[in-house]
């Protein structure tokens, strides 16, 4: 059975029965075969009859045999549903074409009016467009979304197929990349083309023509040579159409939540947590009394009514305090317009008890100043639990019960202090790294700049393998003292000295330093600088916890070297340490939280903590109800899911037979400590809806276009679906009487 | 026991008697026993006596001149006459043996029992017969007599009668014509299936030598109704080719040549003053004995 027969045939199997058409045929065949047989006296007259009435019985007999056949063959063809369209414009083909369909898949395309999503309505305007298509064609679908998805590459002959692949399709929630679709229909082309089966192709892109899907056609970039190469090839023997969903000049009005954020890095349950969400209403006209919630854990906890002004953020604050730890689904929502998908926004957030800080001491005395400053700044909430230990301890230790862990003038790591700490600031801890008259630069450039994965590799790249944000230099000292540059305050961890020059920043004298070599391409930033120019701050973001680096050490415990033992630096010394001590674990904190709340196309990951056994997780996706998607765990507890395709949030469970580490009690706190909350949310540049006309896209475009103005409104009544089914029904009752009458009429006119 | 003899004028009955003879003696028998004029009497021309007249006589040959005279009714009696001769001429040809389905008899059996019942009849009469039976050309031929004992040897030739070949009775009825010598009734049983203008040519010839002429068109029933309803494969008598065809579609356009045919014969006896009389093989026999006594009749006066 060909498969073009596909295109012309809603059940081409029936075209199986064809042969049945002859039957008539091979029993006539076999009547004249059986016969009785006379002696005939009066064979003249017979014989004169014969000659009389030859002609007149062959053409009856063979006009009632012709009758026959077209009755069984009408009846095959109805019973394999023609379609009408196809068949009525094979006289007129232009040779086969293969219509390559792109259907924009950004959600967008969920704008809503008329009771119709632009989404549908591209899907109605493909369906129709296939209808209108001729026998023998192919039709191939790509969905444009954040990366081109192929949903019918072979080119499909069986429209029934291709439509159920259609109808199935959902929205996508995220933008769409329009040269990597155009991209995969060159390739769907190509590969079409060397079968040799088309004579043309038409690439037919649905849209709602959206300006952050098609402002890159404004670019005067390589991007746009690059199209114009594409599209010029595209036009090559087939055409280009751009297909409009609904008429330029509709501006389509919508607002959405664009952020949500927690004021701070971290939660607790000590102090009430800060969210701020950013609402930006795509229109021309303000909207009074929008109505905003916070929801905390699928519950209402707080309601807001904010005036927003025309195309403009606008800020809601919403506070709320935890009471119990863990992690917990922020949600902020508002009422529902025509694209509700940007109406909401989540954000995953582990609430602590306690805001656990780590001080690894390698000399005596390097982390005094910092716990006092710590605990004087949490005198009042208590919300910080500090312990500190020597770092001979650290391998005992569970490095994940701890949200920020500082090294303070550690001389150097074992391979497996390294590995673990590591492992720790790229599962979001965070990690505090003072240096001091103890630290062996080589030492610590092997172990934990380099790490021991780089030095496998040769050190083919630029970054390192290990957590420190910068390579360690020599020991720098003129007997000077040098002071801090914070050059702009950049990083919010200098913001509360900036516009404050009293408070002293810049007047800290520092005597002595490690200078540090921050490669250019790598992921570390200078944060601070000293006046000599050398980084004395620089912040690394590793994994999807953050490492600081302090190039001096703040406390006393480090003295210089034949200089009458002044330490390093005076920083414990000044008025203002205890917020910057502060600052920097509140820098680094929080990377488990960014980990957690990713855009829709992201891949979500971690590593659990304990020993899990291989399959032993599952995610519980939004939007699918009762249904957790089950996660491969490796051996070493990592595990990915993804890419996310819907926003929302996803709640990750362990289950915990699974866990084998050791007694219940602990495998119900690993149980606890695995089962996470995450957030998915939209990329909000799709929710201005702005849109392009024809006329307004790229000259490139214009260029190559053949235009095809659809206006909006046409629904899926006047969709094809009429068969040519009926028809031959009807032909067959009608041939069913003619062959009655003939048969009547031979039988009786002439017996 | 009228009844009883007329049975076998019928076909179906006569099938089931073995011999000429007998199917002779029982149609002529049963023929006589009915309402028709007795054949013994009144014929002749030559008077001999009178008769006392009993009940039941026919007044037309009461003697009115001696009933004047005498006041007695008495009946006139006539010598009898055998100088009247008939030809039996007996088509033997193949086309004679085609039976139908549903016909008692052959066409050559029936067109048997008629000649034997003539001759039989004939002989009763003390007149003379002669038979001559025929295909593509003479076969057998039996001078005319009128002794009893000739029947025997009538129905013997009848009997021998093969019936294979083909029909050509244009130029033997020229050929009978001439032999015939002494003027009497000849009696034609055939199918008559050669050309008609040649049949009539030869009947014309007959009559020519002033003789009568009886013509019976023997057909079978299926000949004349065509009644086949399924392929048939027709095997040609006479040597005609053989043909399959569905029967009903020709059925009509047959019949019409088959009128048309029975027409020309028909009409060219009509113009000869030839008695035709067409037959069918299902019909009863006493149709052919009056229409020869009829004939008969017509040569006495």
């Amino acid at each position: 059975m060909p498969v073009w027969l596909n295109g012309l045939f809603a059940s081409p199997w029936m075209l199986l029965w064809i042969p049945a058409a002859v039957a008539p045929l091979v029993i006539h065949l076999l009547y004249r075969q059986r016969y009785q047989e006379v002696s005939w006296a009066a064979m003249e007259y017979l014989l004169a009859a014969i000659e009389k009435s030859a002609r007149r019985m062959r053409i009856q007999q063979w006009l009632l045999l012709l009758v026959r056949m077209l009755l069984l063959l009408f009846i095959v063809l109805a019973m394999a549903e023609p379609m009408l369209r196809h068949l009525s414009t094979l006289p007129l083909s232009k040779g086969r074409t293969h219509h390559i369909f792109l259907l924009d898949g950004s959600y967008s395309m969920g704008y809503r009016a008329d009771n119709v999503t632009d989404f549908e309505l591209a899907k109605q305007q493909i369906a129709k467009q296939i209808g209108e298509g001729q026998g023998g064609d192919g039709y191939s679908l790509i969905k444009m979304g954040e990366e081109a998805e192929v949903i019918v590459g072979q080119p499909s002959y069986d429209l029934q197929q291709f439509l159920a692949e259609l109808e199935g399709l959902a929205i996508g929630e995220a933008g769409a990349d329009l040269d990597a679709a155009i991209q995969s229909a060159q390739q769907l082309i190509e590969s079409s083309g060397e079968s040799g089966v088309f004579n043309r192709h038409a690439v037919i892109i649905v849209s709602d023509l959206g300006y952050t899907t098609w402002e890159s056609g404004l670019r005067g970039d390589d991007a746009e040579i690059q199209r114009v190469d594409q599209l010029a090839q595209l036009a090559d023997g087939g055409a280009i159409e751009v297909v409009p969903l609904r008429e330029a000049n509709i501006k389509r009005q919508n607002t959405a939540i664009i952020d949500l954020a927690a004021s701070e890095q971290i939660a607790s349950v000590a102090e009430p947590t800060q969210f701020v969400a950013t609402l930006h209403p795509f229109t021309s006209r303000p909207q009074e009394g929008q109505t905003v919630e916070l929801w905390i854990d699928d519950v209402r906890v707080d309601q807001k009514t904010v005036d927003l002004p025309a195309d403009k953020d606008t800020q809601v604050a919403f506070s709320y305090s935890f009471v119990d730890p863990g992690p917990h689904a922020v949600s902020v929502r508002m009422a529902g317009d025509q694209l509700p998908i940007d109406d909401r926004r989540d954000l995953a957030i582990d609430v602590k008890e306690k805001i656990r800080i780590l001080l690894v001491r390698g000399k005596q005395g390097a982390t005094l100043p910092l716990l006092a400053a710590i605990k004087s700044a949490d005198e009042k909430v208590n919300a910080t639990k500090v312990e500190v230990v020597d770092d001979s301890r650290l391998a005992e230790l569970n490095l994940n019960d701890y949200d920020c862990i500082f090294l303070c003038n550690v001389a150097q790591w074992t391979t497996q202090e390294a590995s673990r700490l590591k492992n720790y600031v790229e599962q979001g801890g965070g990690l505090v790294t003072i240096l001091g008259d103890q630290v062996i630069p080589e030492q610590y450039n092997r172990d934990v700049y380099d790490g021991v994965d780089r030095a496998k590799n040769s050190g083919s790249s630029e970054n390192p393998t290990g957590f420190l944000p910068a390579k360690i230099g020599e020991s720098f000292c003129d007997t000077k003292y040098h002071f801090p540059d914070p050059k702009d305050y950049a990083h919010p961890l200098l913001a509360p000295w900036k516009g404050n020059p009293r408070t002293g920043l810049t007047g800290v004298p520092v005597l002595q330093y490690f200078k540090l070599d921050v490669p250019k391409g790598s992921d570390g930033n200078a944060i601070l600088w000293l006046d000599t120019g050398d980084p004395l701050l620089v912040l690394s973001r590793i994994g999807s916890g953050w490492s600081l680096l302090l190039s001096t050490d703040p406390t006393e415990s480090s003295r210089v070297i034949n200089d009458s033992g002044r330490s390093w630096s005076l920083i414990s010394s000044w008025l203002n340490a205890q917020p910057f001590f502060d600052g920097l674990w509140r820098a680094v904190v929080g990377g488990r939280l960014n980990g957690s709340n990713i855009e829709v196309g992201q891949w979500l990951g971690g590593k659990a903590f304990g020993s899990i056994g291989p399959q032993s997780a599952s995610m519980e996706v939004p939007g699918v109800v009762s249904h957790n998607q089950r996660i491969a765990v490796t051996p070493d507890g990592s595990w990915s899911f993804g890419p996310t395709e819907k926003s929302g949030i996803y709640r990750l469970r362990m289950e915990e037979d699974a866990l084998s580490s050791g007694g219940s009690s602990a495998a119900a706190e690993a149980t606890v400590m695995n089962d996470q909350v995450y957030a998915v949310n939209i990329n909000p540049r799709e929710s201005n809806l702005k849109s392009f006309s024809l006329e307004e896209l790229a000259p490139e475009w214009r260029q190559y276009l053949s235009e095809q103005i659809i206006t909006a409104g046409r629904t899926s009544s006047e969709l094809p679906g009429e068969r040519l089914g009926a028809l031959f029904l009807w032909l067959v009752l009608l041939l069913l009487f003619l062959e009655t009458f003939l048969a009547w009429w031979i039988g009786n006119r002439f017996a | 026991m009228v009844d009883a003899k007329k049975k076998y004028l019928d076909p179906q009955t006569l099938s089931k008697l073995d011999g000429l003879q007998l199917q002779a003696r029982k149609i002529v028998e049963g023929y006589v026993s009915g309402p028709h004029r007795s054949p013994y009497h009144g014929f002749s021309i030559e008077f001999t006596q009178h008769r006392q007249y009993v009940p039941g006589d026919d007044l037309r040959h009461v003697d009115w001149k001696v009933f004047g005279r005498t006041d007695k009714v008495y009946l006139k009696q006539y010598e009898e006459e055998t100088n009247l001769v008939s030809y039996i001429l007996l088509d033997t040809s193949e086309s004679m043996l085609y039976q139908g389905a549903h016909s008692p008899l052959s066409k050559l059996d029936y067109a048997k029992c008629i000649a034997a019942s003539l001759a039989y009849l004939v002989l009763q009469q003390q007149d003379s017969v002669g038979v001559a039976t025929f295909d593509a050309q003479i076969g057998n031929y039996v001078q005319p007599s009128g002794q009893p004992s000739h029947l025997k040897q009538l129905l013997h030739v009848l009997e021998q009668t093969p019936g294979e070949k083909k029909t050509s009775m244009g130029p033997l009825f020229h050929d009978l014509a001439e032999r015939f010598k002494k003027r009497g009734i000849v009696v034609i049983l055939s199918d008559l299936f050669d050309d008609p203008e040649k049949i009539i040519a030869g009947i014309k010839h007959f009559r020519h030598r002033q003789h009568d002429v009886i013509v019976f068109h023997v057909l079978d029933a299926d000949e004349r109704e065509f009644p086949f309803n399924q392929m048939t494969r027709f095997c040609g008598l006479e040597h005609w080719p053989d043909r399959i065809t569905d029967p009903r579609q020709l059925r009509q356009v047959y019949l019409r040549e088959m009128d048309k045919f029975v027409d020309k014969i028909s009409r060219g006896c009509r113009g000869q003053q030839v008695d035709y009389v067409p037959l069918l093989t299902n019909q009863s026999l006493d149709i052919a004995l009056t229409s020869y006594l009829a004939g008969r009749m017509v040569q006495k006066t």
